[in-house]
């Protein structure tokens, strides 16, 4: 089947008189995976129930192609949808639950079977054909429904938190495994979730959102590095703050005070002479100095006290503290780095790569609470 | 929960006596099942199952036993298929006046017996509705509402709704949906819903006896045959398997839903 463009224009929805949804527009691409990622309540999953027809929208269009949906109820609509916890028919076997589908979509009884069977195949769940749901680990039942959902070729498929009600083992793994198949699939698909890390690997472009407002959309990378506000920056990975005041403005480049010191940031956008700001600082870019050690071009650098050492395994994090007790995380290598001379109380250097730093507007930042 | 008490003297005192007023009688009736005397003696002087021999003559007890049952299966149909659709609107929608049907649904529970009956006799002689099969079956439907929408409301509210949307997105109905998938996942809570439908219609007395004409159900041919000075053992026989028929329904209910699920 030919992969639909998905286009959500303009949608509005309000639940209990209460805004869920604000004009919100996005187009998904022919085959593109996109992932709405956001805290609870933020009305990423009322999109995706938007667009499965389950809810219709108070204003705005959704569209597949050049079809408009909004008004078709969702047995009209060919949409696929996993849900959380995968809604399985309990009162039905795996292959019964796959051949549901196939017979609402009026499909000759003997053709039937032979896709059944096949999706089951391409599945790797031929084996628990007569199995009922319950009888089926969480992995297991995740690939059923995904079996019976693509089995009727629907135009876009939405996911629903499709991970979370995985042990963590096992969704390591899945996060893999769906990516690649769906990029086997080739379909439209839109996933929901809360989860930065399985929002960044499964999806090809990841929308941010907050208050039924999408905060940033671009390819995870950009979203990770070049997040476009405080609230991006703090809900896509771990990041610390440094507060301070603009000193001078050079293109996109500005220099900040803080504290005694000034350090150099990049701008998401242009601030004027005298704001105040915050430097935004991903954990794992800061790198630790000797004291007296020669000031590499293009890099920031900020004396601090060393307060505690936490192991986490595969990474430690280092908690600094500056001059004025702000603090600062640094996330390291277990192996490469946590050797010798880590003595909480020692005085380090702290360095990062100019180009590897954002100023936010102070203000606008606290308008809004911090999701974390 | 709370942790164990230890209870006073005078509550357990009173919590028995109460219990001792709900059973005794009961056990009184069975004991005097087993009477060989004519006449309801107690102690009975010695062990006899005469009187159970003895209902299987009793015509009009017979009678009696198959028209309640009849009542009491088109009762529990028609009252089904009505307190589904309620049920399914109380569960799944927040609507204006959902709390009015709610309560319009559940007042068989709190309106005098005598009241439904007279009500509905007169109504149904203003609408000229003279078919007294069909005047009974639908007071007792009315009178299962109650008990039938409270045990599918739970059973709905319970079940996953999520199903009958996967089931719509796979291009069912909405309908088909809801035969297909949402009513074989209630199927538990459908059956206890018949059962308990089944119960108060058979039992039931008051309000029938205003409808009743030339033929009698159960508890009415009952009534009228101790009334008509036949104060043998032959109704504490009926009694006792009534008892007991009913213990046996309730326990397998029990062991098979839960009680607390279907009463709550």
């Amino acid at each position: 089947m030919k992969p639909v463009r998905l286009r959500i224009e303009a949608v509005s929805v309000q639940l209990g008189g209460r805004p869920v949804i604000k004009d919100l527009s996005l187009a998904v691409e022919p085959g593109e995976i996109i992932s709405l990622l956001g805290p609870s309540g933020c009305g990423k999953t009322t999109t995706l129930r938007a667009v499965a027809g389950i809810i219709r929208p108070d204003s705005g269009e959704v569209w597949f192609d050049a079809r408009r949906v909004t008004q078709l109820p969702s047995h009209r609509r060919n949409v696929g949808m996993v849900f959380q916890n995968y809604a399985l028919f309990p009162h039905m076997s795996v292959i019964e639950n796959v051949l549901f589908g196939l017979k609402m979509h009026s499909v000759p009884a003997s053709e039937r079977k032979t896709r059944a069977v096949q999706a089951l195949e391409f599945l790797q769940l031929a084996a628990f054909a007569g199995a009922y749901p319950d009888e089926l680990s969480g992995g297991q039942q995740q690939r059923a429904a995904l079996a019976r959902t693509l089995v009727v070729q629907p135009a876009v498929l939405l996911l629903d938190e499709p991970l979370s009600a995985l042990d963590r083992q096992l969704r390591d793994v899945m996060r893999t495994e769906l990516r690649a198949l769906l990029k086997q699939v080739g379909i439209t698909t839109v996933i929901v979730t809360h989860d930065q890390q399985e929002a960044l690997t499964l999806a090809d472009r990841v929308a941010v959102m907050r208050e039924g407002e999408i905060e940033q959309i671009g390819v995870p990378r950009d979203i990770y590095h070049h997040p476009a506000n405080r609230f991006v920056a703090s809900f896509v990975g771990q990041t610390n703050y440094l507060s301070g005041r603009v000193v001078t403005a050079d293109g996109g480049v500005m220099t900040v005070s803080i504290g005694g010191a000034t350090v150099k940031a990049r701008g998401a956008r242009p601030l004027p002479v005298g704001d105040r700001v915050d430097v935004a600082i991903r954990p794992e870019t800061i790198s630790l100095a000797a004291e007296g050690a020669g000031e590499e071009p293009g890099h920031n650098y900020l004396t601090a006290r060393l307060c505690r050492e936490v192991f986490i395994g595969d990474s430690i994090q280092l908690h600094f503290e500056l001059a004025d007790r702000t603090p600062v995380v640094v996330a390291a290598v277990s192996v490469k780095d946590s050797a010798a001379g880590l003595q909480p109380g020692l005085q380090f250097q702290l360095s990062w790569p100019v180009e590897r730093s954002v100023a936010f507007a102070a203000d606008a930042a606290g308008a809004k609470p911090d999701p974390r | 929960m709370t942790p164990a008490r230890q209870c006073g003297v005078s509550t357990t005192l009173i919590a028995w006596t109460v219990l001792a007023a709900l059973v005794v009688p009961l056990v009184i009736i069975a004991v005097l099942a087993f009477s060989p005397e004519m006449a309801l003696i107690l102690p009975p002087p010695s062990f006899s199952t005469k009187w159970f021999g003895e209902l299987l003559k009793r015509e009009q007890f017979q009678t009696g036993i198959v028209y309640s049952a009849q009542l009491a299966l088109f009762s529990a149909a028609f009252g089904l298929f009505a307190s589904v659709g309620v049920a399914y609107a109380i569960a799944r929608y927040r609507f204006p006046g959902r709390g009015l049907i709610h309560g319009l649904v559940m007042s068989p529970l709190i309106v005098p017996e005598i009241v439904t009956g007279l009500a509905l006799l007169i109504w149904f002689n203003q609408v000229a509705l003279r078919w007294t099969d069909a005047r009974i079956v639908l007071l007792h439907s009315l009178l299962v509402l109650p008990f039938m929408v409270r045990v599918l409301t739970a059973s709905l509210q319970q079940s996953d709704r999520n199903l009958e949307d996967a089931a719509r997105l796979l291009g069912a109905h909405p309908v088909t949906a809801f035969v297909r998938v949402t009513l074989p996942t209630i199927r538990q809570g459908i059956a206890a819903a018949l059962i308990f439908a089944v119960v108060v219609s058979f039992h039931n007395f008051t309000a029938t006896l205003f409808l009743i004409t030339n033929k009698e159900t159960l508890p009415i041919t009952i009534f009228g045959y101790i009334r008509a000075g036949g104060s043998d053992p032959a109704t504490a026989a009926l009694s006792t398997v009534l008892i007991g028929v009913t213990s046996l329904i309730v326990l397998a209910v029990d062991r098979w839903i839960g009680i607390e699920r279907v009463s709550r």
